[in-house]
């Protein structure tokens, strides 16, 4: 018979390494499957965080001369930070040698509650700041249509966001349209449209107005940026504001700091930022999950490699004795370690492809990899890099079979290898454990934090928000409360000018107490109507509630004199022994317009909280009738009724109709004050989730890890268990005999995990004044788990031994 | 071609010793068909390895073609025996991910230096080689698609394909039955009348009457060393008569 030898049979090493890896690498499917999914995953993972990571340290970095632009910030000597000032010192700073330029953003909503008319439709106008001419000095702005100098050098100008411009017109283009502003009948004049700002700058407004009018504004309400000419000294310029402040204000411990712009975005959040930003911490925290993930799936391959190494063994055996050095057969298996990697790689990305729109939707974030193309460099270096690192020892252990053994027939898998198997293992079952316990106590501290008390009431409240300022503040406005408190199912209301889950939006500045010689704590200034202890649910320790009855409450600027209730913790400072001995002392203060006027003290609160924990926030002082700021009407509803559910939808429309009519207010906007606050806590929330996800991630993977060791060693003992069989042992015995191996690693774990996980989480506790106390039971839990997915991984496979029939494997090859 | 002098191989593990070979005193000449006979665990295979240069020696001295080897690293050992050497073994040790073919030009892939052979040359050699061995109308098949008789000559062809000066067979018939172990025995009897030196442990008395020397191992040294007349290939003893 005459046959055609086939041309394509391998006639160089290279081909020859290939096609053995290929044959003998598709011949074991499962551990195949196993290994390639894990190091995939670990792979997936690791690329989306690494997105996620750079560009969470990218933000702002296309601005124009980004690394010369600053923000001030100001801190106290108490360690308070603000990030607003007041706009008066802008031509002041730019004197100040070494500053090349100065500009500033304002919301505008401060002064105007921006509420609109076009056409017939009621609108109000988003996200609107007035700023300087130089702005697109320090924002790289796109104008589409128009001109933007236009927009910000004349009154009644105004520039919008291209989804602005679409919103409110039906078109991108819409220069040269009009709006009736309703406060005062003016019309103004769309001038230019600009790209919207993109989603990586800490910027974010929907139209820019000019700066003109706002520029004499004493409240600290403006984000002041500076640029510095390029060798000039931050620290000389910083120490220039500082002095301009304190002249301006007369304090003497307000230092003011120049911030990278490119830093703001991971720096602390502050409630005045235009939008909620990253944390530094989260990406940190991220990339080393991430991290973990990848060690875990690299130890688990590495694993799978040393197990599959004694099925090569005759091969590497009869390669050596064909002439094949330690160095080409170390070269062959790399080979096969990168190969793989790189199909690890390909799965990896096609799950990045999958995935990425659920994992944007996790971390609130627009991420995408549009074209692959910047990434393949650093991916493919990666890889490579990854497979060296997972193929290296298992490598180097095959190639370093003995030959005469493996020719023999006598062939023992070397305990070396053993031993570093085994320590792959206790270091994932730790890492896994870790992952549990860490997981399980964010998640606990998050809470806790979420449930610190805040010492107003969130439940039964709505607020309606943007009433007008002066129907709502003034004395005689206790119609529109009574009428208020007459719908069945209010039981009170008043009139506040700050947001209690956000931010208060005035500094109340003490300039003396009686018989304190300094008392200069930074404040903050909360402007609430009668009855604002009641409506707000606040903790009364001593004292009464701002009442109609003591029309000496009410801010008077004539008598320049108001009631003010402070908090609890300014008692000390003050001099006061107990909260009783406060009432009726006279404390001389600012805010806003108002100065020097003389606050009697008529009661004492337990301190409120006002936004989340995370954000800076000074005590708060209520001051009774002086409002500053954004104006609301808060209500509280009978208790017997869940403001969230339909029920209360009669009741709202009753307001809303109130309000309407008595406050020509339209739209007439409701929020619940409970839904406001849970929305504080999303980011922490998605921080939990991710972590969780991440821990089971790393479990599957460990548990994939453990499989692969469970089948290695029963492989190993096939003999011992059937020579044990023979003798009479019991399946039950046997499953014990290997399983045993595995709980002895576990445990070994447990003992290496504790202690790890313990000191490092009671570091990241101790940077919270607030914290949880680590629990035991945690610890116990999750060793538990991890245990027990063992036993149930193990078992399985030693059961499958275990009732193998001996004669099959007793047979000699 | 082979001188051993006072060759003294002892394995040393923990705290056991075991003398496998004791001043060993054996000439191997070119063109001889070696024999080596011994009961269990009398040494055979550790005189098998250290001929083939798979082990060295504890004591003694190893002359393998006018060189004084004794003293060589694994590194030297390799280049020379996978110029030299061509190995026969009682399990065949076929690669089974590698197709007949494949595992017959394995030997060739692995030379290297002024040895390198090209591509069309490989080609060549193994093609040659396996119609030698009458194998060539498997030579796409796989180890696991052949009989024992048939993996045996591809492992013959493989040990040859390098043109070696000694080939050295570990118990070559002890996984086959006696029709397949009589053609590869008349196959290694052929190869040995046209020149190539051969070097064979085996405990089949039958499989010794082919070679034309028994050199007989009891406890690690040889009690007999004796020239056979070498029987021709139709005389085989019959089991019953």
């Amino acid at each position: 018979m005459h046959s055609k030898l086939n041309h394509q049979h391998s006639s160089s090493l290279i081909v020859n390494y290939i096609n053995t890896a290929y044959r003998s690498l598709t011949k074991d499917n499962i551990n195949l499957f196993l290994s390639i999914f894990g190091l995939a995953i670990g792979l997936a993972a690791s690329f989306l965080i690494a997105l996620y990571a750079i560009n969470e340290s990218a933000y702002d970095k296309y601005q124009p001369n980004i690394d010369n632009n600053f923000r001030l910030v100001m801190q106290s000597d108490s360690g308070n930070k603000y990030a607003l000032s007041t706009p008066r010192a802008y031509r002041k700073i730019k004197n100040i040698e070494g500053v090349a330029d100065v500009a500033f953003l304002m919301n505008t909503h401060w002064f105007s509650d921006n509420k609109i008319q076009i056409g017939t439709n009621f609108l109000k106008l988003k996200e609107s700041y007035s700023t300087t001419e130089n702005i697109n000095d320090f924002i790289s702005l796109n104008t589409l249509h128009g001109d933007l100098s236009v927009a910000l050098s004349q009154p009644d100008r105004i520039a919008l966001s291209r989804t602005e411009s679409m919103r409110l017109f039906g078109v991108s283009d819409s220069v040269g349209k009009t709006f009736v502003k309703k406060a005062n009948n003016k019309i103004w004049t769309v001038a230019a449209v600009f790209a919207d700002i993109p989603n990586n700058s800490h910027f974010a407004f929907s139209s820019l107005v000019a700066a003109a009018p706002y520029e004499n504004v004493r409240g600290n309400i403006a984000h002041l940026y500076v640029s510095r000419l390029p060798m000039a000294n931050t620290e000389q310029i910083a120490n220039g504001v500082t002095k301009i402040f304190a002249d301006i204000w007369h304090w003497e411990n307000a230092q003011y700091h120049l911030q990278p712009v490119a830093d703001i975005h991971l720096s602390e959040n502050f409630s005045t930022d235009m939008k909620v930003g990253g944390s530094a911490s989260n990406v940190t925290i991220s990339i080393v999950l991430s991290i973990l993930l990848l060690l875990i799936s690299s130890f688990n391959t590495i694993n799978m490699s040393i197990a599959q190494a004694g099925h090569r063994a005759k091969e590497v055996g009869v390669r050596k004795v064909l002439g094949a050095s330690k160095l080409q057969l170390v070269g062959q298996f790399l080979l096969e370690s990168i190969a793989l990697t790189f199909v690890s790689a390909l799965i990896a990305a096609v799950l990045v492809e999958l995935y990425l729109p659920n994992f944007n939707q996790l971390i609130d974030r627009q991420l995408s990899v549009g074209n692959w193309s910047p990434f393949i460099l650093p991916i493919v270096v990666t890889t490579i890099a990854i497979g060296i690192f997972s193929g290296l020892y298992p490598a180097i252990f095959i190639a370093s079979f003995n030959i005469k053994r493996v020719l023999s027939g006598d062939f023992r898998r070397g305990k070396s290898a053993v031993i570093v198997r085994k320590t792959l293992m206790v270091f994932q079952s730790a890492l896994s454990i870790g992952l549990i316990i860490a997981a399980i106590n964010l998640y606990l501290q998050l809470a806790y934090l979420q449930n610190l008390p805040v010492n107003y009431e969130k439940s039964h409240r709505l607020m309606v928000k943007d009433a007008p300022v002066a129907k709502i503040f003034s004395k005689d406005s206790e119609s529109l409360y009574q009428a208020l408190t007459n719908i069945d199912g209010v039981k009170s209301a008043t009139a506040i000018d700050f947001d209690l889950t956000d931010k208060s939006n005035a500094g109340f500045f003490v300039k003396s107490v009686a018989g304190i010689e300094n008392f200069e704590p930074s404040l903050s200034h909360g402007g609430v109507g009668f009855n604002a202890v009641q409506t707000l649910g606040l903790d009364l320790i001593a004292g009464r509630d701002f009442s109609a009855q003591y029309a000496a409450d009410w801010y008077s600027s004539t008598n320049a004199s108001s009631a003010i209730i402070i908090p609890e913790s300014l008692l000390g400072q003050a001099g006061y022994e107990n909260a009783e001995q406060a009432i009726g002392k006279v404390w001389v203060y600012s805010a806003g317009p108002a100065q020097n006027i003389a606050g009697t003290i008529v009661g004492v609160v337990k301190d409120v909280k006002i936004g989340s924990v995370r954000n800076q926030s000074l005590p708060l002082v209520l001051v009774c009738g002086l409002p500053i700021g954004v104006y609301s009407i808060i209500i509280e509803l009978d208790h017997l009724n869940n403001t969230d559910t339909q029920s209360n939808s009669e009741i709202q429309k009753q307001i809303s109709t109130l309000l309407g009519k008595r406050l020509a207010m339209s739209p007439v906007e409701i929020q619940s004050i409970q839904t406001n606050y849970q929305a504080l806590y999303q980011g922490d929330e998605r921080l939990v989730q991710v972590v969780a996800i991440f821990s089971g991630l790393a479990i599957v993977l460990t548990c994939i890890g453990m499989f692969g060791l469970a089948a290695f060693s029963a492989q190993r003992r096939k003999r011992e268990i059937s020579i044990r069989k023979v003798l009479g042992a019991s399946p039950l015995t046997l499953v014990n005999l290997l399983t045993q191996e595995s709980i002895i690693l576990v445990g070994i774990s447990i003992f290496i995990a504790f202690p790890c996980v313990y000191l490092l989480l009671e570091n990241w506790l101790s940077y919270f004044n607030e914290r949880i106390a680590q629990s035991f039971s945690i610890y116990i839990f999750s060793a538990f788990t991890v245990v027990f997915i063992t036993c149930l991984t193990v078992s399985f496979l030693a059961f499958k031994t275990a009732t193998a029939k001996p004669s099959q494997v007793l047979r000699s090859e | 071609m082979i001188k051993l002098t006072n060759l003294t191989r002892v394995f040393r593990t923990e705290n056991i010793e075991t003398t496998a070979l004791s001043n060993i005193n054996l000439t191997v000449s070119n063109g001889d068909f070696l024999a080596i006979m011994g009961p269990s665990g009398c040494g055979k295979s550790s005189l098998l390895s250290i001929l083939g240069l798979l082990d060295s020696a504890t004591q003694g001295q190893y002359t393998f073609d006018e060189d004084d080897i004794s003293t060589y690293k694994e590194k030297q050992l390799s280049q020379i025996r996978k110029a030299a050497i061509g190995f026969v073994f009682q399990s065949f040790n076929l690669i089974d991910e590698l197709s007949v073919f494949e595992n017959v030009a394995l030997p060739l892939l692995y030379q290297s230096g002024k040895n390198k052979v090209d591509k069309s040359t490989i080609k060549e050699s193994v093609e040659t080689i396996l119609k030698q061995v009458g194998i060539d109308h498997r030579a796409n098949h796989f180890p696991q698609q052949l009989s024992g008789g048939q993996q045996q000559r591809v492992a013959v062809a493989r040990a040859l394909v390098i043109k070696p000066k000694l080939i050295l067979a570990d118990e070559p018939t002890g996984n086959l039955d006696s029709k397949n172990g009589q053609e590869v025995m008349a196959m290694l009897r052929k190869l040995n009348e046209n020149g190539t030196t051969i070097v064979m442990v085996t405990h089949s008395e039958n499989d010794a009457k082919y070679a034309n020397r028994i050199v007989r191992l009891f406890d690690g040294q040889i009690i007999s060393d004796q020239a056979e007349i070498p029987h021709s290939d139709s005389i085989v003893e019959v089991s019953d008569a």
